[in-house]
């Protein structure tokens, strides 16, 4: 039980792909025009996090380590194919949204990183933990920033009214690139300032 | 020594070439194995949005054949025929141009006679929400209708702040009524030499 909380809490806070490692910033920007985006894109990074996890921490001792980066790419990239074609398959509305950017899941760096990181270096089981929480915290984060913008640049959220009953006009530059960087760049400094808080607290416990 | 040496070394290399092989291989059944079971899934569901999308544009019940047309003059990335029963309706050409970010898609409904009679955006793709997806809107897909009649310059239908979309596609559209144009004559001449 320990071992889940201390998973889910890496994945989701501490250890946040997006507010704290700040890797995939690319799809970040550029997918979360809205929550359903957001929450599409997450998804998918998840099954792809998942499975590379489980199908490299499987061949950890077979891959040398001098084309490990190479094994690797190839891994992603296969299932990354093979998770487009399903989706192009059994859910074609998702994939018409997320269009180019399910390929490009292939050089998010955060899969990269996490093979490289966690799952070359451990058991089948923990690496498929770190795949699920890890796509979880993106998930989190993506879909975080995506009902914002589309809160604000459109009025509603997973295309429900939300604002413009109200007589809201919408800020269409917070579905524009400028307005991720902006929405990105408060939510991050949020979270640092939750951070440091919480850091100065356990540091004044110690102290007493 | 040396020999002992260098056949280590080939052999460490081979070995690690070998075993990045596999991994492909392995891979590569993988997605094999995903596609043998989707593609015909994948094919089903382009031809529904196909038919769905004619049949919006003409009607129900609607039934189109690929004209697979080789002219040069003629050539667009697919053209179909469309017919009610034994009632010839009708072309529609699908088209593809390239917006601001990537494909457009859409479908424009040609008479008999070689005049648009409606136009569908299928897909914007990667266009910009709110400003490249403007060309779904009915104000901008009218604009075409009873072409070639009063045919202007494409920089007169471009929606403003969304000129990278428009633009191809209006262009796009007003060379789709060239060559349905070019496919009516080509077809009335041959009409008229097998008489």
């Amino acid at each position: 039980m320990n071992k889940l909380k201390n998973f889910f809490m890496s994945g989701m806070f501490t250890e946040n792909p997006t507010f704290v490692q700040l890797l995939g910033m690319c799809p970040t920007l550029a997918i979360t025009t809205s929550a359903a985006n957001g929450l599409g894109m997450g998804i998918t990074v998840i099954c792809v996090l998942t499975l590379s996890n489980f199908l490299i921490s499987l061949l950890r001792k077979f891959i040398p380590s001098q084309v490990r980066i190479a094994s690797y790419i190839v891994i992603i990239s296969g299932v990354v194919t093979a998770i487009q074609l399903l989706i192009k398959a059994y859910l074609p509305s998702l994939d018409k949204s997320l269009g180019l950017f399910i390929p490009l899941i292939v050089v998010n760096c955060i899969i990269l990183a996490r093979a490289e990181a966690f799952a070359s270096k451990n058991t089948l089981i923990n690496s498929v933990l770190d795949g699920v929480f890890m796509g979880l915290g993106f998930t989190f984060a993506l879909t975080l920033l995506g009902i914002i913008r589309e809160l604000l640049g459109k009025g509603t959220v997973f295309g429900f009214d939300i604002l413009l009953r109200f007589g809201y006009t919408p800020i269409l530059t917070f579905i524009t690139p400028a307005g991720a960087f902006i929405t990105l760049g408060c939510l991050i400094a949020a979270v640092v300032a939750i951070r440091n808080k919480i850091s100065e607290k356990k540091t004044k416990e110690v102290q007493e | 020594m040396e020999n002992n040496k260098k056949t280590s070394d080939i052999l460490y290399v081979l070995n690690i070439t070998a075993r990045l092989v596999a991994v492909c291989a392995v891979i590569a059944l993988l997605v094999a194995t995903v596609n043998y079971f989707t593609a015909p899934v994948i094919e089903r569901n382009n031809a529904e949005a196909t038919r769905l999308a004619i049949e919006e544009l003409f009607g129900q019940g609607v039934t189109y054949t690929d004209l697979e047309t080789s002219d040069e003059k003629i050539s667009l990335d697919t053209v179909y025929s469309v017919n009610l029963g034994e009632s010839f309706l009708g072309y529609c050409a699908k088209l593809s141009p390239t917006g601001f970010k990537g494909k457009v898609d859409l479908l424009v409904a040609f008479d008999g006679q070689g005049f648009v009679k409606n136009v569908k955006v299928t897909a914007t793709n990667d266009e910009t929400a709110d400003i490249g997806t403007k060309v779904k809107d009915v104000s901008f897909t009218d604009k075409f209708i009873g072409l070639p009649e009063g045919k202007k310059s494409a920089s007169e239908y471009v929606i403003s702040g969304a000129t990278k979309t428009s633009k191809p596609v209006s262009q796009a559209i007003l060379d789709a009524t060239d060559k349905i144009g070019a496919l009516i004559s080509l077809e009335e001449s041959e009409g008229t030499a097998n008489e």
